[in-house]
């Protein structure tokens, strides 16, 4: 009687025989390839990345599909059962969460400036802004920007 | 008494515990996938910090993937590579599970084989960025975030160094037979005191002292003359170089750099001394978005050169006006017998100030001389502002004295004005500090992502490594599943860092 329930914790050999097979990772590595195609074009076309940002939600599109493919079909997780979820589903929270704090302080930091973070800040140079220092705020009575005017 | 529970009860009525594993998968797979949870958090946290830095820095102060060498062919392919080698790990799978050994040896080490192509890519990548300046970190850096007064300082010191470097190890050739004679005259003497000391008997303290110390030198001037000889050799392997490189470097610092200074230090308008330094910049790294500053600069000048021809020639009207006809035939015979232009115009009110060279007929009286001195100075600045709108050849010819072409478009017509890719690239050994916005924020994400992303390829090669001697059956098949699983995840990471280092 104690025979009967030991765990059958390798047992996944019967399980898999079903699973996977060459056509299907062919299929993916093929769709894999293609897709890496699709980004590329997208972020070499002049066209698509007029608008940077259309350009920026294909890669980004395409990239998640690259790798749900790899994840679903190469790491098996299609077939696997609901605990890839408790160890998936935390850890892109984490990371969606982790990358959001960041934007307070590193993302917004050109809003704000200290007089010597300024002095040596990159200036953004593009062809048509009238002045590379119009969002930013200064602690001090004036800004840099007036004495770049010149007509 | 314990009937009703669901353990099992042997006949003495104790409970038997059976192991109930939580998941339905061996521990090995269980520790890889916690192991690759705490990869995903790490990587999401050095990408995440990729996208809140690139994302956060204003337009077009993030330097684009051209802007610092990134070839996009070169990531793709990359990606290719990965890609198949993840293709050809998940084969090695089914060969073991199927228990086909051998196949999936052959499987593994074409992973192997193409996680090394990786690799060497990569290698390549690097030494591209590091032969052109391209590094994580200062000093070997050489990448500056504007074009101030720190960079042209930079730009001027490397120039100099270069410069007085090279023609130091020009004199030092030059005058390097001399020390030879020296020495060499040095040690005749010196041997044949010490023969003489040698043959001599009963020698006294002080001829004893002295064969001592001729005994210490002799071998320190052969040492000096064949350390001298060394460095002859080496002096002179680099007199090819030297003869190319010196007076490029020297017509660049002279031209470009010290002109550079000029205006930075003596223009009073503060947007014009940032173009001028922005110019710099450009001659040696362009960034083809700063093209415009180039143009607006030579706007600026057209614009004051027109605004001080328009005050000479109201000035002069004026003094001709006033002008005593003595003043004015003594003008024209000054002007027949070869004036002296002046570099400025001399604020000439102040009459005990004479200018220069100036023949003074004895018939002026002195306010007619200050006038007349005036009045030619006038005349001979107009004649040097001949130049109404310069185009960009001119510009840099006149300003970039010595070789036009050699700053200009290395030869080619101004049609070529794309194929400019600047002093740095036209002279690979000038390694002149380059300017690229927010560059050295982008290295150092560059070479961490990549860097870390690189050390994951190499665990999984060394991994790789251990298991392919081994019989590859089916009783290992969780062994290699488990192995796959971690390239699947190093290959995820790139498929998330290729866009986001290359594309975007």
């Amino acid at each position: 009687m104690s025979d009967e329930k030991v765990a059958h914790a390798d047992d996944e050999h019967d399980d898999d025989h079903g699973h996977g097979g060459l056509g299907k990772y062919l299929a993916v590595g093929a769709s894999l390839a293609v897709l890496t195609g699709i980004s590329f074009a997208a972020g070499s076309s002049p066209t698509i990345m007029n608008t940077p940002q259309l350009g920026w939600t294909i890669m980004i599109a395409v990239s998640c599909a690259k790798a749900m493919l790899v994840m679903l079909f190469f790491m098996h997780l299609i077939w696997e059962a609901n605990w890839k979820y408790v160890l998936t589903v935390p850890a892109s929270i984490m990371s969606l969460f982790l990358m959001l704090m960041l934007v307070p302080d590193i993302g917004l930091r050109t809003r704000k400036y200290s007089e010597e973070r300024l002095l040596r800040a990159a200036v953004p140079t593009v062809a048509d802004s009238h002045s590379p220092l119009e969002n930013v705020e200064l602690h001090q009575d004036k800004t840099p920007a007036e004495s770049h005017e010149h007509d | 008494m314990a009937q009703h529970d669901s353990g099992h009860h042997d006949d003495h009525g104790h409970i038997q515990l059976e192991y109930q594993p939580s998941l339905p998968i061996n521990n090995g797979k269980v520790i890889l996938w916690l192991f690759l949870s705490t990869e995903i958090m790490f990587f999401s946290g050095l990408i995440g910090t990729y996208i809140v830095l690139r994302f956060g820095a204003p337009a077009g102060s993030w330097p684009g993937p051209h802007d610092v060498h990134v070839v996009e062919k070169v990531g793709a392919f990359n990606t290719f590579v990965l890609i198949c080698s993840s293709l050809s790990i998940v084969l090695a799978l089914e060969a073991s599970r199927s228990n086909k050994a051998a196949l999936a040896r052959i499987w593994f080490g074409l992973t192997f084989f193409l996680a090394t192509v990786f690799l060497g890519v990569k290698a390549y990548e690097y030494n591209s960025k590091f032969q052109h300046g391209i590094y994580p970190q200062k000093p070997r850096s050489l990448m500056y975030e504007k074009a101030d007064i720190y960079y042209v300082s930079a730009v001027r010191m490397q120039l100099n160094d270069m410069v007085t470097t090279w023609k130091a190890e020009d004199s030092e050739l030059a005058t390097a037979p001399n020390t030879k004679q020296q020495l060499e005259d040095e040690q005749q003497t010196a041997t044949a005191r010490r023969d003489e000391l040698n043959g001599m008997s009963n020698l006294t303290e002080a001829q004893n002292a002295e064969l001592a110390q001729l005994k210490e030198r002799l071998p320190e001037i052969k040492s000096d003359l064949s350390a001298l000889a060394a460095r002859v050799t080496v002096l002179e392997s680099g007199i090819a170089d030297r003869q190319d490189r010196l007076p490029k470097a020297e017509s660049i610092l002279n031209g470009l750099a010290r002109w550079t200074e000029a205006v930075a230090a003596r223009t009073d308008d503060p947007a014009k001394r940032q173009a001028a330094m922005e110019i710099l910049a450009y001659q040696i790294y362009p960034l083809h978005r700063d093209a415009h500053a180039v143009s607006e600069y030579l706007r600026w000048e057209a614009a004051d050169r027109d605004e001080e021809v328009a005050k000479l020639a109201r000035e002069r009207a004026e003094l001709e006006a006033r002008a005593t006809p003595a003043t004015m035939e003594a003008l024209n015979t000054v002007a027949a017998s070869a004036p002296e232009p002046s570099a400025e115009p001399t604020t000439s009110t102040d009459a005990a100030t004479p200018p220069p060279a100036t023949p003074l007929p004895a018939t002026l009286t002195p306010e007619e001389t200050v006038v007349l001195n005036r009045l030619a100075a006038i005349k001979a600045r107009l004649a040097e502002i001949t130049v109404r709108e310069m185009s960009l050849e001119d510009f840099f010819a006149v300003h970039y004295v010595d070789d036009k072409h050699t700053f200009m478009h290395a030869g080619h017509g101004a049609e070529d004005a794309e194929e400019w890719h600047g002093l740095n690239e036209e002279y690979k050994w000038l390694k002149l500090p380059m300017k690229i916005p927010s560059g050295n924020m982008w290295a150092s994400t560059y070479f961490l992502l990549t860097g870390f992303h690189a050390l994951h390829v190499v665990v999984g090669l060394i991994v790789f490594a251990c298991i392919m001697p081994l019989k590859l059956d089916s009783s290992r098949a969780n062994m290699i599943e488990n192995t796959g699983l971690y390239w699947h995840f190093v290959d995820l990471v790139w498929i998330f860092l290729f866009p986001l280092l290359y594309l975007f």
